[in-house]
């Protein structure tokens, strides 16, 4: 609200003054400003934003307007919620002002000039509307005679005696009281909840994973990939809720894996509002709602120093979704979860890689999700740690889990440099030999970078946009789309890999992920490929794309070259290959003659290293670290390798 | 035996749909009952304004449907401090349940008490009752019957129930009652 024009600024400060004397003898110390308009106005208030139909017509006649006369009190201004408030003035036309009506000190021109301190406020009566009285319906439990209550034994259903109902008796028909009474029964024991939520869509082994995440409400699900973490955990979830024992869900995982959980959640957790991309102020704002929560974040989020007061601690259930990315305690990851978890009943932690190999990270896997087992495996005999951790982690492997899974063939083709290719391979190489040879420290790092730039000349040459691996790829391709199947294409680069690959494989409706694409996008390009019959191609990185998605619509895998672990690329052949796979899966895989591909291949065969169980669980840090100087100097070698 | 009350309020337009629950020793329902959804108009709800949850809750909802009981509760709980001002007007013993410890005043902890909760692993889990003011004798009353409770039953299980119980009613529910 404004002052009127430019009326005696003179007579105001006078009067600014006066007020500084005579505050002490005021009956009511404060009046809002809004009084300057008293004399020549009509003011009224509105919850609702009023039209000028509204401000036209005679505002009496409207029950939800509080008509205030032009010599009231206005006392309703002290409200502390924002109110739309009309000025009807003579001149100028109406204006209707949007304000939060603070109270403040009137000023003495008005109470000289109204003298509304002397006047008693003046109100009109609204009509109050009664409350209609509902109607209560209801049903009494019988027992059989003689039966003592709650002794009966007899869980099943009684159909209760029908009860008085205001009005309509026929309101609840008595079909619907037997249901009812179902969902009020008091809830069965987990099994019986599962078989009656599930039937038929848990394995044995995912009914037994539930009890014990239920049961031990610390539990670490080590279960290899591929057989169904993900859905034992929201089937707990989802009990715990029907339950009542929890409000309050935490899901931290990697970032690639956020739109599996938000489809998994979707599917099989109903119960609970569930927040798969999410920000903290919309955990704010969803903290004030009744219904049960489920949040997923990802770790990044809770990697910085200080996350933990952000995301707070007052959580139900906490799940780390591959829990040794917290395997570091010296990592601000580890230390903020730790808080995050403190005051968790239930702590799951879920790893397909198995624990049981690295004692080392045990201890500090342990000391969040169990700190009261108090773990301290260094130096333990490993047979000592696996008795003690035993209770708290399972293990089941694919091949036990799933004995029905369809089989996995294996397909490699050798290909031939192109001419540009060789080229370029023998310059970079040559000249890399050269800069060995010149009596400088040769370091690891060096010599890696050397390795990588072969290994992108393999994929292609230098500006170029066609090799031998593209043209043996495209006609895989178009024999799989032929017979109306799927593929997805894996790839460790973006540039020479990616891509390059995009444009040549758009045409057969190429679904494609790698680092940059968002969240949002990751689970696009899942669930077009998943669902959309016309896209037919699933192209990522194997960094992106290699762990926590679900692609059994395809049942071929290219890799179009490979990691250094081999074991992520098995690992990244199993989004196909898993539960729900019904077809047999063909995995082929693409090589270049007489190059470091084919040099690495034969290193690793020689140390040992193409056995699942010897590499799995390898970081690959800790895998690069198997290998000496001397066997990457070889590499870039001529001749066989030395065994 | 025990009565649990509980209101489901919807935002959009403004509901208040409430039930009662009346189960034995074992948590096995003995009666039920539900009123239809009660709408405030938005007359009402610029007049009541914050009075209005707990008026509509407590004098439309909770009296009538305690009053209309057949079986006797020995224990009427609900989930909500506000309600437990309607205890002046009901003749049994009302107490909030709840699984976390209000952070109010130390002057108010002579209304709460907590009832240990056995676990299979872990530490030990309570919830916590709290009586009206001026009602303290509630909660020896409660703590004692609520203790034979929870060996077979989370004591805040029976609210999911209704709640679910209501949400199938509900659409058979809209619509009745009658205004006075």
């Amino acid at each position: 609200m404004t002052r009127p024009g430019q009326k005696n600024r003179l007579l105001s400060a006078v009067c600014d003054l006066l007020w500084l004397l005579l505050k002490p003898w005021l009956r009511t110390p404060v009046l809002p400003r809004v009084f300057w308009y008293r004399s020549r106005c009509k003011i009224w208030e509105t919850e609702r934003d009023p039209s000028q139909a509204d401000i036209d017509k005679d505002q009496s006649q409207d029950p939800a307007t509080r008509i205030w006369p032009e010599r009231s009190n206005c006392d309703f201004l002290g409200s502390p919620r924002p109110r739309f408030v009309v000025v009807k003035t003579k001149w100028p036309p109406p204006e209707v002002k949007r304000v939060r009506l603070v109270v403040l000190r009137p000023t003495i021109h008005a109470i000289l000039a109204e003298q509304i301190l002397l006047r008693s406020p003046s109100i009109d009566a609204i009509p109050v509307e009664p409350f209609p009285v509902p109607a209560i319906v209801g049903r009494k439990r019988s027992l059989p005679r003689g039966a003592v209550p709650g002794k009966t034994g007899d869980k099943s259903v009684s159909r209760g005696e029908p009860l008085a109902v205001c009005g309509e008796p026929s309101l609840i028909p008595s079909e619907l009281w037997t249901r009812l009474w179902e969902i009020l029964s008091s809830p069965p024991r987990v099994e019986e909840l599962i078989a009656r939520k599930y039937p038929d869509r848990l394995r044995a082994y995912q009914v037994e994973g539930v009890q014990r995440l239920i049961e031990k409400e610390r539990f670490i699900l080590a279960d290899e990939m591929g057989v169904g973490k993900t859905v034992q955990v929201c089937v707990a979830l989802s009990l715990l809720i029907r339950l009542a024992r929890i409000k309050t869900a935490l899901i931290i995982c990697p970032k690639t894996v956020l739109s599996v959980w938000h489809e998994h959640l979707k599917a099989w957790l109903r119960e609970a509002e569930t927040h798969p991309y999410s920000h903290v102020h919309q955990l704010r704002l969803a903290q004030r709602e009744g219904r049960p929560q489920v949040w997923v974040v990802p770790y990044s989020r809770l990697a910085k120093r200080g996350a933990a007061l952000t995301w707070g601690s007052n959580w139900d259930v906490v799940v780390l979704d591959e829990v040794h990315e917290i395997r570091n305690p010296d990592t601000n990851k580890h230390r903020e979860i730790k808080v995050v978890i403190a005051h968790a009943r239930y702590r799951w932690g879920l790893s397909g890689t198995p624990l049981q190999n690295r004692i080392e990270e045990l201890t500090a896997i342990f000391s969040v999700i169990k700190p009261e087992l108090k773990l301290q495996a260094d130096g333990k005999p490993l047979h000592q740690v696996r008795e003690i951790i035993r209770p708290y982690l399972r293990r089941v492997r694919r091949k036990d889990a799933v004995p029905d899974l369809p089989p996995k063939q294996r397909q490699e083709f050798w290909l031939e440099m192109d001419e540009a290719q060789a080229r370029a391979y023998h310059a970079v190489r040559n000249g890399a030999r050269t800069g060995l040879g010149g009596g400088r420290p040769v370091t690891f790092t060096h010599i890696w970078q050397v390795l990588t730039e072969l290994k992108k000349i393999c994929n292609f040459a230098p500006d170029s946009s066609d090799s031998p691996k593209l043209r043996k790829l495209l006609e895989i391709i178009e024999k799989v789309v032929a017979r109306g199947e799927k593929v997805v294409v894996f790839s460790q680069f973006r540039a020479v890999g990616v891509t390059a690959l995009t444009h040549h494989l758009n045409p057969f409706g190429a679904a494609v992920i790698h680092g940059e694409r968002t969240d949002e996008e990751r689970h696009q390009a899942v669930r077009r490929f998943q669902h959309d019959p016309d896209c037919k191609i699933f192209l990522c990185t194997v960094q992106t794309g290699g762990h926590g998605l679900t692609l059994t619509a395809a049942n071929h895998v290219v890799h179009f070259d490979h990691w250094w672990n081999p074991a992520v690329s098995w690992q990244a052949e199993d989004r196909v290959c898993r539960i729900g796979q019904t077809r047999p899966v063909t995995v082929y895989d693409l090589w270049m003659k007489d190059t470091v591909e084919e040099r690495i291949r034969k290193l690793l065969e020689v140390k040992g290293l193409l056995h699942y169980e010897v590499i799995e669980c390898l970081s690959d840090s800790e895998f690069k670290k198997l290998f000496t100087l001397d066997d990457l100097l070889s590499l870039l070698e001529d001749g066989p390798l030395a065994g | 035996m025990f009565a649990f009350f509980h209101v489901v309020i919807e935002p959009k337009p403004l509901k208040f749909l409430a039930g009662i629950l009346v189960v034995d020793d074992s948590g096995d329902p003995r009666e039920f009952r539900c009123t239809s959804p009660v709408q405030p108009s938005a007359v009402q709800q610029i007049l009541w304004g914050q009075r209005l949850q707990r008026y509509v809750s407590t004098e439309l909802l909770l009296l009538p449907l305690v009053q209309s009981l057949e079986l006797p509760a020995d224990l009427v709980l609900v989930q909500r401090e506000d309600l437990l001002a309607a205890r002046d007007q009901i003749n049994q013993p009302l107490l909030m349940v709840s699984h976390e410890e209000s952070n109010d005043s130390e002057a108010a902890a002579q209304h709460r008490t907590a009832i240990p909760i056995p676990s299979v692993e872990g530490p030990e889990r309570s919830v916590f009752l709290q009586s009206a003011r001026g009602y303290e004798e509630d909660l020896a009353i409660g703590h004692e019957v609520i203790h034979r409770f929870v060996q077979a039953c989370y004591p805040l299980e029976p609210f999911q129930r209704i709640e679910q119980a209501l949400k199938m009613l509900k659409p058979r529910l809209e619509g009745a009652g009658r205004t006075q």
